[in-house]
């Protein structure tokens, strides 16, 4: 029992990590049709200022912030330049084809990665959190704080933007913006605005999920590469561009890594299938595109990819 | 500022260092100036997401102290690819240099032994596998290895967990690579013949990220024995703890790396401990001391082993070619053959595997992450009864993880 | 491609204005002409004499070895280009597929299987086995959209490199790296590996490793052989049917599907084809290096072979091996210099650590991505044609490139007439009479009594979310009679022809000649013979008008890519036939003397007229057409009458769907009038236009042209409708080219 429960708290939270992951290129792709290729490497910028600012000598000397406020401040500080993202490198391709811009974010992607090897080096580091080693106990097995975590985190991030895009004058706007800019325009949407507040949320929510997974071990450079290749196939089992979907298809991943992989090894220990669980997901997911390429829980077509 | 505190730093250094090098080499160096060209194969931070900065850093810290006219210093970066690494390998032997120093990973060793054989050049390498000794099947003449076998360490590390930590029932873990593998493959017989036993065996991906159901099977046993990479070391060293595993956790080299950035600490870091070829950091010796004071100063960081290792490198390649009279390949290997150093890193003597070091230390850290070391290992040379490397090694085999022993 | 492309309209072959008119110009295929071979061969002289006499020479293994490494990108970066250059997929599983080619080369080729002394076996495995992982893969892919397959492949090259890692049996290794893996031994000559010594000592012999020099120096022949095969293959397939389907197929699939063109057949095949390659690739490499390691495939080198062919230019065979040059070599310069060439002394202190210029080799890189993607969307290549129409003194104008429009950068069409710079005396006539105008029949033949039906669409439902854009509307087309499809906008006309035509999802039945025909299958319908030409012509922009029409060629034997590689003499006696019969097809809309020209050179009723070629010269039975006359003048529109009706004449069925009523009423022989996705009346035009429910239905919203037929007083309610019935396109939900 607590086997299986300590499994499937394991699955729940990678399941969370996904969605967290997705849910930022999720409203990048809303807003202006372009899968952003580079919120990987947004996800690992996030954790790395988070770090920067929490170091002992912190951000250009100024000491060291505690870590829910150098959280808050990595957050806001990645909200800005998400902004700037949007007017340096998407504002210039605007009207252009989507796939321009795909192919920009694959470029901007290596860029960060290289800068975060130069500036805060390549070795790995560790983001403390502030439920560092804390755990509960759930039916006798031990689950980390930092996962419930992630897990109640996740839930709240994702019924905020829900809500935000269905209810909201903004979400109103954004969904306008990303239909027919042209028109929305004429309508007294302020589109440019809109873009740029999409990039900066997506950035946001970025650095939000570096912070989060980042304690769970080390923070490497390819953090959030690995995260967003997760987060992609979550977002494909839940029908691209589906905010309820991904969460779904997050927890589908995370337990057929964590729970089927786990017991996998259990039953047929090393050298066995059980190795191989860290492709569970992708296999689940190329099956999904070849079976069902509208998403396990949308109808209709899905995909304006 | 930094660059006064680093002229001082090495004034100190050299004048000191040059003395200890008169002590050790003993008097034939002063006679004539033989200058060494040295090259570094390695990367540094930056230039990649595995590199690390502080082979070039120690390298580059004896070159200054000995100065310009001693020895000509450069570096080639040898990303982890084998097939990028050989390519600078081939760059480094075109500028014919008198050493080479380098290959930080035996995976990149390993695959470029011919290229480093058919070169002539003496090389050192920071290779740890068994193949890579002078008889093994990716062994060569002029391929020295710097540093313990990783089999002999494991040895080394079953024996003192069964002897030392006294303990009967023994969780191992290998990380699912030639390095987890051949460790576990020499652990498993030095348990049983410590009279240990192994309760539960495990493997994990090197990308592995949660290791949830490995702690789950650890409940019951004395002892973690783990040959793990670092970021899947670290999650397993908090969430053995977190599942109520407070037993002591074993790694080896990997483990500084965990605690250095923080990932392991508090409880989990009460039963961690690991194994470092040397800790210069908490090194009492004359010439450990040196090396600590002139790097913290250079470089406003503490060094770890890997950088004493380079620093040593380039100063006995330094010392052989003193020696020798001539930086001739032929010349300079019969030095290093029979040459005994005393560095920042220990006594180093060639045995007849191409083994130069032959000391590790099994370290623990205070709660604030200074190392220290808790007992020294000592290997013996190749061919001797007790080293793994006696009986021939074979050709990289494939991986033969048994079944696990539990349900 | 670039066989086709013509150098402006002053210098194209066929365009010469005195003669054409009175004689029609000889074509010679593209197919035959030019001399790529020579191009190859020169390019591939050079660099085997820069390799020989270059600044670095043989001796330097150093720099010889990156001269290897920047064949195998250039093999690889080739494979590429038939993926998603030439066929447009968006893939980053290039590498992988290298990965799986090389290991299951280096498998086969083990002591206990082939035995080490089987090089070319295990290649042979080794492309064969990645050939059916790529086609398998492509199968699974079938329905994901460009994204969902990109990020398919990215999730496919997560399985193979954890299967890599994991699967020591396979790999013999222990997750790290395999050694020991067997040279490359070609016709006895050891080119890698060790070879076998003897001597007094060891009569047996004792194996020697091949000096790594002479390593270096021999698989350079055989990535440049490598290299010269993958160019020969990009040159047979550009000049063979594949290319410009496969262009066809990547531009707008439905609309190649219609004509007959397989789309997804020939999208797995370019799949396949470029993953073999890679495959290939892979194999070469690993025997070369006689090691592996998975991450020497890894997903950081499938966006490099992203990097390399949008760097060197993604619309010619060139641009591979320019971008991997860049790829192999900048970062070295930037190292501390490259081919005696000193790299730039930079360095910057960050945090107490110094930066040489090296180290900034991946943001320069990611950089140039987008910089080049902005600015230079052509690439290398690109840059390279502007040099040379420099040197040349021509202006040219910037060419527009499937890749630029994909982007939705770069100049964009031409406008219809001949671009500044043409001169007058080139410029060909906008829209040249018809010479057949005058020879053919201008009768209105009766309607024949007891015409058999030749196609019977039964009960056709289309509806849009809900929407029942045609509601169960059932038609029959009777042999070699016109029939008018008219309704007002948005009553369902076009989607009625999409449904038949197969290209939106619809329920209802269907015969052709009494055949049942499965809804859906646009590539079936045209093998019954059935053509469409649509609301807006689809026409393709990287092809000449001759091209375009050759799609819908009705001789589809040997277009494949084996016979244009290995029967080429009879492709090219295929090829001639097709092309008289093309250029038939154009003569007979008057656009003969543009064939060469590329269609986006185009005015927009040259379009319609290409458009109505490509039909004709599918020789089809039945022919359903969308709004032909839109955009047309009155002139124009007289001669596309005389067309039909001479085609009416061969026994050719026409389903017409016009806003030009009066078009129609001289025209068709019975006319059926849709209004909201249902059928309101059917029968010849005079008796339909009287029928009060289509007076009330759609006369009463129409302001077209049609109307005074009519009575003025008929012209009531709040006419919408206006001018989109008079200048074309319609906002119906689906047309051919989005699908």
């Amino acid at each position: 029992m607590s086997t299986f429960v300590a499994l499937l708290a394991s699955g729940l939270a990678e399941g969370a990590i996904a969605a967290i992951a997705a849910v930022g290129f999720l409203i990048t792709y809303k807003a202006t049709g372009v899968v952003n290729f580079a919120q990987g490497a947004l996800i690992s910028l996030g954790a790395y200022i988070a770090f920067w600012l929490t170091q002992k000598k912190g951000a250009f000397g100024i000491g060291a912030l505690g870590l829910v406020p150098g959280y808050v401040v990595a957050i806001v500080v990645m909200f800005l330049i998400g902004m700037v993202l949007e007017r340096l490198a998407y504002a210039p391709l605007r009207g252009r084809s989507v796939h321009v811009v795909v192919i920009a974010t694959l470029g901007a992607s290596i860029v960060v990665q290289a800068f975060i090897g130069i500036w805060q080096g390549t070795s790995p580091l560790f983001l403390g959190s502030p439920v560092q080693g804390d755990i509960v106990h759930v039916f006798g097995a031990a689950v980390t704080w930092q996962r419930v975590l992630i897990l109640i985190v996740t839930a709240i991030v994702i019924t905020l933007t829900i809500l935000l895009f269905q209810f909201t004058q903004f979400g109103r706007q954004l969904r306008a913006t990303a239909a027919d800019r042209d028109t929305a325009r004429l309508y007294g949407v302020p589109v440019n605005m809109m873009s740029m507040l999409a990039f900066g949320i997506a950035s946001a929510l970025a650095a939000l999920a570096g912070i989060l997974i980042a304690p769970l071990g080390n923070l490497t450079v390819d953090l959030g590469f690995n995260t967003m290749l997760l987060g992609f196939a979550a977002a494909v089992l839940g029908g691209f561009g589906s905010l309820g979907g991904v969460v779904v298809g997050g927890i589908a991943i995370g337990l057929v890594e964590q729970l089927l992989g786990g017991y996998m090894v259990q039953w047929f220990g090393t050298g066995g299938l059980g190795d191989y669980k860290s492709m569970y997901p992708f296999v689940l997911m190329l099956i999904v595109i070849a079976l069902r390429p509208q998403g396990l829980f949308t109808r209709g077509a899905g995909q304006r990819l | 500022m930094r660059s006064r505190r680093l002229v001082l730093a090495l004034l100190v250094t050299t004048v000191a260092t040059t003395a200890g090098l008169v002590a050790t080499v003993g008097t034939s160096a002063a006679a004539k100036n033989v200058k060494i060209k040295v090259l570094l194969l390695a990367e540094t931070k930056g230039e990649s997401v595995n590199a690390v900065q502080y082979y070039d850093n120690g390298a580059k810290l004896a070159a200054q102290e000995l100065g310009a006219s001693k020895v000509e210093y450069t570096r080639i970066p040898a990303p982890l690819t084998p097939a990028q690494a050989q390519t600078a390998l081939l760059q480094a032997i075109d500028q014919k240099p008198d050493v080479i120093i380098g290959l930080p990973a035996s995976s990149q060793v390993i695959p470029l032994s011919q290229t480093i054989g058919q070169s002539n050049i003496p090389f050192f390498a920071l290779s740890t596998a068994i193949q890579t000794i002078k008889s093994g099947p990716n062994g060569a003449p002029n391929l020295y290895l710097i540093r313990p076998l990783s089999t002999d360490v494991a040895a080394a590390e079953a024996k003192y967990v069964t002897k030392d930590l006294k303990a009967k029932k023994i969780g191992l873990v290998c990380v699912q690579n030639a390095f987890g593998t051949d460790s576990c493959n020499v652990a498993r017989p030095a348990i049983t013949a410590g009279g240990g036993t192994i309760a539960v065996e495990r493997s994990n991906a090197i990308t592995a990220t949660d290791l949830t159901d490995i702690a789950l099977a650890m409940k019951n046993v004395d002892a973690v024995l783990d040959f793990n990479f670092p970021n899947p070391l670290g999650v397993l060293a908090n969430q053995l703890v977190q599942n109520g595993v407070n037993v002591p956790h074993v790694d080896g080299a990997s483990a500084g790396i965990e605690v250095n950035a923080k990932v392991v600490q508090g409880d989990a870091l009460k039963v961690f401990s690991g194994v470092d070829d040397c800790v210069p950091v908490a090194d009492k010796s004359a010439a450990g001391k040196k090396f600590n004071k002139a790097y913290q100063a250079a470089y406003s960081e503490p060094p770890i082993y890997s950088a004493a290792e380079a620093y040593d490198m380039v100063k006995f390649a330094y010392a052989a070619a003193q020696k020798a009279g001539s930086t001739d390949p032929a010349k300079l290997e019969a030095q290093v053959q029979k040459m005994s150093y005393t560095g920042a890193c220990g006594k180093y003597k060639l045995d007849s595997g191409n083994i130069l070091l032959h000391t590790s230390y099994i370290t623990k850290w205070s709660p604030a992450g200074a190392e220290k070391a808790i007992k020294k290992l000592t290997f013996p040379v190749t061919g001797a009864p007790g080293s793994t490397a006696t009986t021939a090694p074979t050709a990289t085999t494939a991986a033969t993880t048994p079944a696990t022993t539990t349900k | 491609m670039t066989d086709t492309v013509v150098s402006p309209a002053g210098t194209a072959p066929a365009a010469e204005p005195g003669s054409g008119s009175s004689a029609p110009p000889r074509f010679r295929p593209p197919a035959t002409r030019g001399s790529p071979y020579l191009t190859l061969a020169l390019v591939l002289g050079a660099m085997a004499l820069f390799r020989q006499f270059g600044p670095f020479g043989v001796s330097n293994a150093g720099n010889a070895d990156l001269y290897n490494t920047w064949l195998f990108y250039g093999v690889i970066v080739v494979g590429f280009y038939f993926v998603f250059g030439v066929s447009g997929q968006f893939a980053f599983s290039q590498a992988a597929m290298a990965a799986v080619g090389g290991y299951t080369s280096a498998w086969a080729t083990r002591v206990e299987l082939l035995g080490t002394d089987s090089f070319l076996a295990g290649l042979a495995v080794g492309v064969v086995v990645t050939a059916i992982i790529a086609t398998a893969f492509s199968f699974l892919m079938r329905r994901a959209s460009e994204f969902y397959f990109a990020i398919g492949t990215l999730g496919l090259s997560s399985i193979v490199l954890e299967i890599l890692a994991q699967w020591n049996d396979f790999t013999n290794s222990s997750g790290d790296s395999t050694t020991g893996i067997s040279g490359i031994r070609i016709f006895g000559l050891q080119v890698s590996g060790t070879v076998i010594k003897h001597s007094k000592l060891s009569p047996k012999g004792f194996p020697v490793p091949v000096e790594p020099d002479a390593v270096q120096y021999r698989v350079f022949w055989i990535w440049l052989a490598a290299f010269a095969i993958v160019m020969l293959m990009a040159i047979y397939l550009a000049r063979s049917p594949v290319q410009r389907e496969a262009i066809a197929g990547r531009d707008q699939a439905a609309v190649a599907a219609t004509v007959g063109v397989p789309v997804f057949r020939l999208r797995v095949t370019m799949f396949v084809l470029g993953s073999a390659i890679a495959g290939a690739a892979g194999s070469l490499f690993v025997h070369w290096k006689t090691f592996a390691s998975p991450d020497s495939f890894g997903i950081d080198l499938g966006i490099g072979i992203f990097v390399m062919l949008i760097l060197g230019g993604i619309d010619s065979r060139w641009g591979p091996i320019l971008g991997a040059f860049f790829y192999v070599f900048i970062p070295q310069w930037l190292q501390g210099g490259v081919l005696g060439i000193p790299g730039p002394k930079f360095s910057v202190t960050l945090q107490g650590q110094v930066h040489n210029a090296g180290d900034f080799k991946n943001i320069i890189f990611g950089a140039l991505l987008v910089v080049v993607m902005i600015a230079y969307p052509e690439g290398l290549v690109g840059a390279g044609r502007g040099v040379r129409s420099l040197v040349a003194g021509v202006v040219r104008p910037r060419r527009s490139t499937w890749f630029t429009r994909w982007l939705n950068i770069g100049p964009g069409r031409v406008p219809a007439p001949q671009p500044a710079g043409a001169g007058a005396d080139a410029a060909p006539p906008a829209l040249p009479a018809m010479s057949s105008a005058a020879e053919t029949p201008a009768s209105t033949p009766a309607p024949r009594a007891g015409a058999e039906p030749v196609l019977e669409a039964g009960d056709i439902s289309v509806s849009f979310g809900g929407v029942h854009a045609v509601d169960g509307v059932s038609l029959t087309l009777l042999e070699g009679e016109i029939l008018g499809l008219v309704g007002p906008n948005g009553s369902g006309k076009t989607t009625f022809l999409n449904a038949v035509n197969g290209v939106v999802a619809a329920h209802g039945s269907l015969r052709v000649g009494g055949r049942r025909i499965a809804l859906g299958k646009p590539g079936r319908l045209r093998r019954e013979q059935v053509m469409r030409a649509f609301q807006s012509p689809q026409t393709y922009e990287d092809l000449s008008c001759i091209e375009d029409v050759l799609l819908s060629t009705p001789d589809r034997s040997l277009t494949g890519i084996t016979p244009a590689w290995f029967l080429r003499p009879w492709v090219l006696r295929h090829e001639r036939a097709r092309w008289a019969n093309a250029v038939a097809a154009l003569e007979r809309v008057g656009l003969a003397e543009l064939a060469e020209e590329s269609t986006a050179r185009l005015s927009y009723g040259q379009r319609r007229l290409l458009e109505l070629a490509r039909a004709m010269a599918a020789h089809p039975r039945i022919l359903l057409l969308d709004e032909p006359s839109a955009g047309l003048n009155a002139a124009e529109t007289d001669n596309l009458g005389v067309h039909l009706r001479a085609l009416r004449a061969q026994g050719v069925s026409i389903l017409l769907v016009d806003h030009k009523l009066d078009f129609i009423t001289a025209l068709c022989d019975r006319v059926a009038v849709l209004e909201l996705g249902s059928l309101v009346a059917v029968g010849p035009a005079a008796t339909v236009f009287s029928d009060q429910r289509v007076i009330d239905a759609y006369l009463g919203l129409e302001e077209g042209e049609g109307a005074h037929v009519l009575a003025d007083e008929i012209v009531s309610g709040d006419g919408t409708a206006g001018a989109g019935a008079v200048t074309g396109p319609e906002p119906e939900p689906v047309d051919g080219g989005e699908a």
